[in-house]
């Protein structure tokens, strides 16, 4: 019923992928026989693309216009590479240097040569199927866990290539001929379920629901009570059938641990949940290297780790839950000046912790996290800055000591604006710029709030134009801006607000 | 030049490089990064003595851990992967095959018999001339083993073998244990018999061919009545009608169905005569030799099964001909209640985790249906009996060879964070003071609760009447019969096809002789 922390491999799955994907191919390679008409935008389907289809249109003709569709977009970035191909051709004919897209064209190059191995090794037959299909699609470090939610700059509108059902059924037909001698030497049941998937049908067995193994038999039935339980909110039961299920061997944790964090939350006198998230990040470090030949789709949840390219969930999940523990702790105590250190150190923690995955090879280039390497900067800029206006009695601050306290200020709002911008760079992550901005801005004007005479020149050189008015504001009111912004990045924008802060994006560039 | 050595990604620049050499000292990627804040400290205490002899060099060994990040560099470590590898060649070569590998197995497969049978004696309390008898029996199999010529030797051994022995054992003792018994002792992971590799010597394993392993592991539970098939051919191989008393005590049997689904006593007389009416005497039933390695046959040549579909057929045929005289519909439809309802005592939580087994029946989600009580009893039975099968090596960290010392610290930092001792002990104490029902005190129980419907059937008479929610006396005795089914199909691990097959080929049967 629900999905499984193990690994079901066996010849029974492994022969019905191998014949759906077979099927796969091959229907593809002839509708590219079939239809020869070319066409210059390249677009895989996408999940985004998909459900931006769907907003879109109504569906009537699903089946067949979403095989159509599929098929279409293979078939086009095949008919573009051969494209390039000539066109290179031709260049070098000419003698013509490449211009700008040289490095494309290069990468390019090892695409197309991908290809031209597929097309003289399927003379050979003899390949695996599978991963000749997701090869034309992905890289697995690129391509794991995606959770991106629909927005109006995602969508991209699927060309769609309107087709005869005369023409659709020939090429099913040949493909369905060609698939017969495959299906002579598989097993009846699974002859079954692939005519099944051909015709478009979805076999309402599920892979675990006919498992005999003992022990694939307790993981399933504990697993369908763990999420019983916690639907239930009966969190010692939870946890209980929790601890049960990660002493098993072979049971994968990382297809579970959100579920165990959750636990964790909700269970008084127990471990913390930043502790099992740490203790993830530590063990599945994003650190591994991707081995391109081999198959991950074959192990049941997919790319469940992290990359370089993209952090891990649970890594994710582990800096935003320690940013505001940290933030609720510093909320918590009295601004005084003999606590700080001690406070700081959680904080310092975090921030030499995510620059140790930042700043060391091989480095992270997930924006996400660099935004959240920002905001821990910005959150100790603000406790910093703090001193100021609430020292004011205590005339600690002077002379040397209290330069030393602006320049640590300063050092960590230039890191905040620093970190921000490769965080754009990187980009696929939308932040609410302006916002911080403010905040920096208040932080500043802290402190010189008594020397304002003196050094106002410079702030405005330095930093634009210091809104006095927000001079003002109290630490509370900063504070719950703080928090608000933290929320709206937990929480998934909706598209008005994406369009918002993408003004807001455009706004600030401008300005620079 | 040094050669390269295999180390995390250098990254300089983006540098692809995994390969690393140390040049005057630093180690240096592939395309000549040097890796920053790498220091090599040698602490070794100079030996004065050596240094006189000659300047001896010794080279450091690097070696990484699970991340793929170098690990500090001590002799240590090199001597760690030096037995590593050892033990990797050692273990290729162990590996037997053929005739040793066979014979190897029978050693095996013998151990693990041992094992099963010192159980039943030790807490089950057999008798002790069980063993014995077993052992003739286990001798008898041997022997036709090695009556084929040794070229082609086909052992035809499989877990279930095991538990056909024990059968046959205990049915010429005429003891009252049945095929339901030992699957339900097997499911519990009471009785050696999933993950039984596990207990075999070391030495053993190491060089038993994997094929022969997972043949131990005994992964399935047998189902659709394999465990019947597999007795019937034992019986066969070592025609054990000839030397051995195969009669089944069905008595015992009948008495337990009874008991198990609350009939009225007088139900066990009618289901005897009905036998005895069929087969002319009660002690005709006996084991069937299946001589056919091929087929199966049909389920219904198995005695134990026959005596179930009796009983069954007994059911159907007295409360259909009753017609509301003694046995009501109130008093069917509570019994059928009972029959579902959950309770916790320590067969009902067998009962349970057998069902969970089985995926194909339609009591095998009963779990969504169980309160929390029967839950965490589920979830103790797991942490007592079914965890330790799993893995033996959990507490014991030496024993686990095959995992690296990162592995094996990780695994210890994940078992602090979620410990499971510190709940269980809380739990164990409120569950201890409250009473857990014994065997007979759960039967009194639901006996007693029959009774009302059973002598106030005069005064409910007019009540039934009345009532139109009631489904009809056809529907209820439909449904409580399908009820038994379902659970004796999966106590008996056939399906509930067969038994129904089986129940109809009888009442044909009885249907003939009558006319």
């Amino acid at each position: 019923m629900f999905e499984v922390p193990i690994t079901l491999t066996n010849k029974k799955f492994a022969q019905r992928r191998k014949l759906k994907y077979q099927y796969i191919n091959h229907i593809s390679k002839r509708f590219d026989k079939v239809v020869k008409k070319t066409n210059t935008t390249d677009s895989l389907p996408t999940p985004e693309n998909s459900a931006a289809e769907n907003n879109d249109e109504d569906y009537d003709d699903d089946v067949e216009e979403q095989q159509n569709d599929e098929n279409g977009d293979c078939a086009r970035s095949i008919r573009q590479q051969t494209k390039r191909r000539r066109e290179r051709h031709w260049k070098s004919v000419v003698g013509e240097l490449y211009s700008g897209t040289e490095t494309e064209s290069d990468s390019q190059e090892e695409d197309e040569q991908e290809y031209d191995d597929q097309n003289t090794r399927l003379k050979e037959t003899s390949i695996d199927e599978e991963r000749k299909f997701w090869k034309k699609y992905e890289k697995p470090e690129k391509s794991f866990e995606v959770w991106q939610t629909v927005s109006s700059q995602n969508k991209v509108p699927i060309n769609k290539q309107k087709m005869t059902y005369h023409k659709f059924r020939k090429i099913e037909k040949t493909s369905l001929r060609r698939m017969e001698i495959p299906l002579l030497h598989c097993t009846k049941e699974n002859k079954l379920y692939f005519q099944l998937l051909a015709k478009g049908l979805e076999p309402l067995q599920t892979p675990t629901s006919a498992v005999r193994n003992y022990q694939a038999r307790h993981i399933i039935t504990l697993t369908n009570l763990l999420h019983l339980n916690v639907s239930r909110h009966n969190w010692p039961l939870a946890y209980k059938i929790f601890a049960t299920l990660i002493r098993i061997p072979n049971v994968q944790i990382k297809s579970i641990w959100g579920i165990g964090v959750e636990i964790l939350n909700n269970m008084p006198n127990s471990s913390s949940s930043l502790d099992f998230l740490q203790w993830m990040c530590q063990i599945y470090s994003s650190k591994s290297r991707f081995v391109q030949n081999i198959n991950y789709r074959s192990v049941v949840p997919p790319f469940q780790t992290g990359s370089r390219t993209h952090s891990a969930k649970f890594a994710i999940t582990y800096l935003w839950s320690s940013l505001i523990t940290c933030q609720e702790s510093l909320e918590r105590t009295n601004i005084n000046d003999k606590h700080y250190d001690t406070e700081n150190d959680s904080l310092q923690e975090l921030i030499e912790r995510i620059s140790d995955w930042v700043l060391t090879p091989p480095f992270m280039e997930d924006a996400e996290v660099w935004f959240i390497y920002a905001s821990c900067h910005l959150l100790k800029a603000d406790l910093l800055s703090r001193q100021f206006t609430n020292d004011n009695k205590n005339d600690d601050l002077v002379g040397l000591n209290k330069d030393i306290k602006i320049n640590q200020v300063i050092k960590h709002i230039h890191y905040v604006k620093v970190f921000l911008q490769t965080c754009l760079e990187k980009g696929g992550f939308t932040v609410p710029n302006r916002l911080i901005e403010n905040q920096l801005k208040n932080f500043e004007s802290r402190l010189y709030e008594e020397t304002q005479d003196i050094q106002e020149g410079e702030i405005v050189d330095d930093y634009g134009n210091t809104d006095n008015s927000s001079v003002e504001n109290s630490f509370g009111d900063v504070y719950e801006t703080n928090a608000e912004f933290l929320d709206t990045q937990l929480m998934d924008l909706s598209p008005e607000d994406n369009e918002k802060t993408e003004n807001h994006y455009s706004d600030e560039d401008s300005s620079e | 030049m040094s050669t390269f050595i295999r180390g995390p990604i250098c990254g300089a620049d983006n540098c692809p490089s995994r390969l690393w050499r140390i040049i005057d000292g630093r180690r240096t990627c592939q395309y000549g990064h040097v890796m920053e804040g790498d220091v090599e400290f040698n602490d070794d205490e100079d030996d004065i003595n050596r240094l006189g002899a000659g300047v001896i060099t010794r080279r450091l060994n690097l070696t990484t851990n699970a991340t793929g990040s170098f690990q500090s560099t001590q002799l240590s470590n090199l001597q760690l992967l030096q037995q590593q590898q050892q033990q990797r060649s050692q273990k290729k070569s162990k590996k037997l095959t053929g005739l040793d590998a066979k014979l190897l197995f029978l050693k095996s497969f013998q151990f693990i018999l041992k094992r099963q049978i010192r159980w039943l004696i030790d807490e089950v309390q057999f008798p002790e001339e069980f063993e014995h008898v077993a052992k003739v029996i286990w001798l008898k199999i041997l022997k036709t083993i090695n009556d084929q010529p040794q070229q082609e030797l086909v052992l035809r051994l499989h877990m279930t073998s095991t538990l056909s022995i024990l059968y046959l054992a205990s049915t010429h003792l005429s003891l009252p244990v049945y095929t339901c018994d030992y699957i339900r002792w097997i499911c519990s992971a009471k009785m050696p018999y999933f993950q039984a590799n596990e207990s075999l010597p070391k030495s053993w394993r190491a060089r038993l061919p994997n094929y022969y392993v997972s043949i131990l592991e005994g992964s399935i539970s047998p189902y659709n009545g394999q465990l019947y098939n597999k007795i019937a051919l034992t019986c066969g191989m070592i025609q054990f009608n000839r030397s051995f008393n195969s009669q089944v005590s069905c008595q015992a049997l009948l008495l337990k169905l009874v008991t198990q689904c609350t009939l009225p006593p007088e139900f066990y007389f009618y289901a005897r005569h009905i036998i005895e009416f069929e087969e002319t005497d009660i002690k005709n039933l006996v084991l069937w030799e299946r001589t056919d390695e091929r087929h199966t046959g049909p389920i219904s040549n198995h005695a134990e099964v026959r005596v179930i579909s009796y009983f069954m057929l007994t059911i159907h045929w007295i409360l259909s001909l009753d017609k509301d005289r003694r046995y009501s519909l109130k008093w069917i439809l509570a019994l059928t209640d009972s029959l579902t309802r959950h309770t916790t005592t320590s067969q009902s939580i067998d009962r349970n985790i057998v069902n969970t087994v089985y995926p194909d029946h339609p009591t095998s989600n009963d779990y969504f249906q169980w309160s929390d009580d029967e839950t965490l009893q589920f979830l103790n039975w797991m942490e007592k009996q079914f965890l330790p099968t799993q893995a033996k090596s959990l507490n014991n960290e030496s024993s686990s060879n095959d995992m690296t010392i990162d592995q094996k610290i990780a695994r210890r930092k994940l078992y602090e964070i979620f410990p499971l001792d510190s709940n269980t002990s809380s739990d164990g104490g409120a569950n201890n003071s409250k009473h857990q029902l014994t065997f007979i005190e759960d039967l009194q129980e639901r006996y007693a609760k029959q009774q009302p419907f059973l002598n106030d059937n005069k005064t409910l008479h007019f009540t039934t009447r009345q009532d139109v929610h009631l489904p009809t006396r056809k529907e209820a005795i439909n449904r409580l019969l399908s009820q038994i089914a379902s659970q004796l199909s999966v106590d008996f691990a056939i399906s509930e096809w067969q038994l129904k097959e089986c129940t109809l080929r009888l009442k044909k049967a009885c249907i003939h002789r009558m006319n």
